[in-house]
């Protein structure tokens, strides 16, 4: 299998599972960099099979996971060298409901629990296939596609207030690596 | 490639969505040619395709390794091989290893010689590599370094105490625990080796060369042992384990080798045939030069033969006519001694020349018959004992009296009446248990007695025999062997009666011998392990195939054949129980281990990749 497939199959899935995080765009596409670098210089030590998706995605999700822990226990033992690798502001998200555009829209994913918010970026930065972003969360494509369902149910209640469902729509902070599984 | 299986009913929410994460959408070809940079700042890949490999990890692929790690993984000793290098390409989880596993696992496989061995050679490699300072490699030796160094800080304590465990087991622990620690040791080293070669850390002709001569260290090693007692090597002791070894060693040597600048040969059919024929040269020189264990048809030759001047020594006759007193006894049929009465005659027109006696010689050649008339005449001059008067009374002298009572009855022939007198006072004058060389005393008496055509008619000779017999039985503590000394005071046995295993020397053989021909004339004492008294008698019975046949070994070997036609030991054999599996490990280690040592090598060697694994796939 050569590089640039893979880069192409799980690029938008992978940047959007770090911003799931909570990095900032630009930390996203750096992690998400480093991720597809170091998966080929330590290709040696994957023990899967390079066409199996799920062999894959649990292999790129292990090292993307690494490094943005890493990324951040760097942050804040020393001088931000990366920007906004922390939690997002999400006092700023509930301030930034009350405007239109997307930053609204933007605003309400951030309240969405953990694994609702990570489908939703996985699946729209690129429009990626369901395939590889239920490889990379280690769960089946069914579960993914319910998954956005539910969230782009909640995100619409957030979105229209007096319709929301509060209870659904709760954010999950703890869940924000949800499948990561190590 | 853009979504179709889903159906949205609201658009609008999707576009809005979409907008939203417009940030992070980024260039596909910025991208890819970002993270091939990533690559080529660390180093490693390059080239156009940056191909990931087939799948299958078995395969040799693009390789991030070092060539400081090739090396390492080449010689692979697991406590060098830290967590720390797995970050390099190493990957420790490949070899399927728990936590527990890992930190177990350098002190399982530091028990092999050969792992010590190479230990050794992965040091010196390492030492030697970081300080040639080669361009790039430099920082990556140093980075592997440093992850050993971090890794020896932080499992130096469990790995100090797993090798002083073991250590303490290795002079405490049952043989058998320790046989089954050093295969489960050797076992482990193959899965991590073969793991490890097989990721392609090492080229197939870097490994067959570093093994090759890793091989050859240890055969050195055991040629030094070579006829070892069974102590050390088992039954079959080192003689099979060369063989194996040097057979290993060409096969690997077949494979390829290692030029001194680092670069590597490739494997010819005319440097494999050429190693091939060097090594059956080798094991042909140790099968010459060797210990072999000693024949009976080795001892007949050797004796029929007379070739050898120590046959013509006096000294050594009495150990003669012993060896082959039992080897009648065994069996065998009668020894032709032409040859050899050439050198004794030789000896005895000597000694009567110039007047001299010894009855060193006397008695050997008087039981075996081989003495002439005026041979007898002198020798019972020595004891001036012509009229036999001495004979019939007093305390009976064994040797001395025995020398004049066969010249005498040889000469003269004894009446009957002189032949009952002299048989009580044989009977009369028996040696205590616990007297120096007493069974040696007990079996002339016997054949005194036989000579004089009496019989010991209440037991007395058998049962002061018995008493000698369990008096002298020293067992060495590992319960592998056991002996006969001289006397029981000439040694120090512990509260059970048993000597340290080291110290069953060389004096006992003739005293063995003795009371194996003293069980053979009067029974063996319940309480007498016939196994473990062949157990020492084969062990003595090796002798170096250059010197041939000598006769502390031709004794050894008579007596065992003698031992071993016993009906007692016979029905010893049938009452031990069958052979184990672990039973055969034990007794066959050295060969064993040997064998999964060579097996272990070639193995891994076959599994490494013919090239460089990074030349095989990147690029």
């Amino acid at each position: 299998m050569a590089l640039d497939a893979l880069i192409n199959r799980f690029r938008g899935p992978l940047i959007g599972l770090i911003a799931s995080w909570g990095a900032s765009p630009r930390d996203s596409v750096e992690l998400a960099t480093d991720t597809f670098a170091e998966a080929y210089l330590s290709r040696m030590r994957f023990h899967g099979d390079w066409n199996n998706e799920k062999d894959v995605g649990r292999w790129l999700r292990g090292i993307a996971s690494n490094l943005h822990k890493t990324a951040i226990a760097k942050t804040r033992r020393g001088p931000r060298s990366i920007e906004s690798l922390g939690e997002r502001d999400f006092a700023q998200a509930e301030s930034e409901l009350a405007t239109d555009g997307t930053d609204r829209v933007r605003a309400a994913m951030d309240r969405l629990q953990g694994s609702w918010r990570a489908v939703l970026f996985m699946h729209y930065i690129e429009d990626s296939p369901l395939v590889e972003i239920a490889a990379l969360l280690g769960v089946s494509e069914r579960s993914v596609e319910g998954r956005l369902r539910r969230a782009r149910a909640a995100l619409r209640d957030l979105l229209e207030p007096g319709e929301g469902r509060e209870g659904g729509a709760a954010r999950d902070q703890d869940g924000q690596e949800e499948g990561m599984g190590k | 490639m853009k979504n179709t299986d889903m159906a949205f009913d609201d658009t609008a929410l999707e576009q809005q969505i979409r907008a939203s994460l417009s940030e992070y959408r980024v260039d596909g070809q910025d991208f890819a040619d970002k993270v091939r940079e990533r690559i080529r700042e660390d180093g490693a890949g390059g080239g156009d395709s940056f191909d990931l490999g087939g799948g299958n990890p078995s395969e040799g692929q693009g390789s991030p390794a070092t060539s400081f790690m090739r090396r390492a993984a080449g010689v692979l000793p697991p406590f060098l091989f830290p967590k720390g290098m797995a970050k390099f390409g190493v990957g420790t989880g490949s070899a399927g290893m728990t936590k527990a596993g890992l930190k177990f696992a350098p002190g399982l496989a530091m028990l092999p010689i050969a792992l010590v061995l190479m230990t050794v050679v992965t040091a010196f490699m390492g030492l030697r590599s970081l300080t040639s300072g080669k361009g790039r490699q430099t920082h990556d030796h140093k980075r592997a370094m440093d992850a050993v160094k971090d890794w020896w800080m932080r499992n130096v304590i469990s790995t100090v105490l797993v090798f002083a465990i073991l250590s303490y087991l290795l002079f405490e622990a049952p043989t058998e625990a320790m046989v089954l620690l050093l295969l489960a040791s050797t076992l482990t080293m193959i899965a991590i080796v073969g793991v490890l070669s097989g990721k392609g850390l090492a080229v197939r002709a870097e490994l067959a060369s570093r093994f090759a001569s890793m091989i050859l260290m240890l055969l050195v090693y055991v040629f030094q042992f070579v006829g070892a007692k069974g102590e050390l090597a088992g039954p079959v002791g080192t003689g099979y384990a060369v063989p194996v070894l040097a057979v290993g060693t060409s096969i690997l040597l077949s494979f390829g080798m290692k030029k001194r600048d680092g670069t590597l040969l490739k494997a010819s059919p005319r440097r494999g045939l050429i190693s091939l024929t060097l090594i059956a040269v080798g094991v042909a020189a140790f099968g010459q030069l060797g210990k072999v264990e000693v024949e009976v048809e080795h001892v007949v030759e050797w004796i029929e033969e007379s070739e050898d001047a120590e046959l013509a020594q006096p000294s050594r006759w009495y150990e003669l006519q012993a060896a082959m007193d039992h080897l009648h006894a065994a069996g065998v049929p009668a020894i032709d001694l032409h040859n050899w009465k050439l050198d004794v005659f030789r000896v005895l027109d000597s000694a009567l020349a110039g007047g001299e006696f010894n009855s060193l010689y006397a008695l050997p050649v008087l039981r075996l018959g081989l003495e002439r008339v005026q041979d007898r005449e002198s020798w019972l001059g020595e004891y001036d004992r012509k009229d036999m008067v001495a004979l019939e009374d007093g305390d009976f002298s064994f040797r001395s009296d025995e020398i004049s009572l066969l010249a005498y009855d040889r000469l003269f022939e004894l009446t009957e009446d002189q032949k009952t007198r002299i048989a009580k006072r044989i009977l009369d004058s028996l040696p205590e248990p616990g007297a120096y060389k007493g069974l040696r005393d007990l079996v002339g008496a016997r054949h005194m007695l036989e000579t004089l055509g009496r019989k010991d008619q209440d037991g007395r000779l058998e049962r002061v025999a018995q008493k000698m017999l369990l008096a002298n039985w020293t067992p060495n503590n590992a319960g592998s062997q056991a002996a006969f000394p001289g006397s029981p005071d000439l040694q120090e046995r512990d509260a059970n009666g048993e000597l340290d295993e080291k110290r069953l020397t060389l004096v006992w053989i003739s005293s063995t011998s003795d009371a194996v021909m003293a069980m053979a004339h009067f029974g063996v004492p319940v309480g007498i392990d016939l196994l473990l008294l062949e157990g020492y008698l084969k062990a003595q019975a090796h002798g170096y195939s250059f010197g041939g046949v000598d006769t502390y070994s031709a004794l050894a070997a008579s007596s065992l054949a003698h031992l071993r036609s016993l009906d007692e030991f016979k029905a010893q054999v049938r009452a031990m129980p069958g052979p184990t599996l672990l039973g055969l490990a034990v007794k066959h280690r050295l060969l064993l281990a040997s064998i999964l040592l060579v097996t272990f090598a070639i193995g891994a060697t076959l599994r490494a990749p013919v090239q460089q694994a990074g030349r095989v796939s990147s690029c």
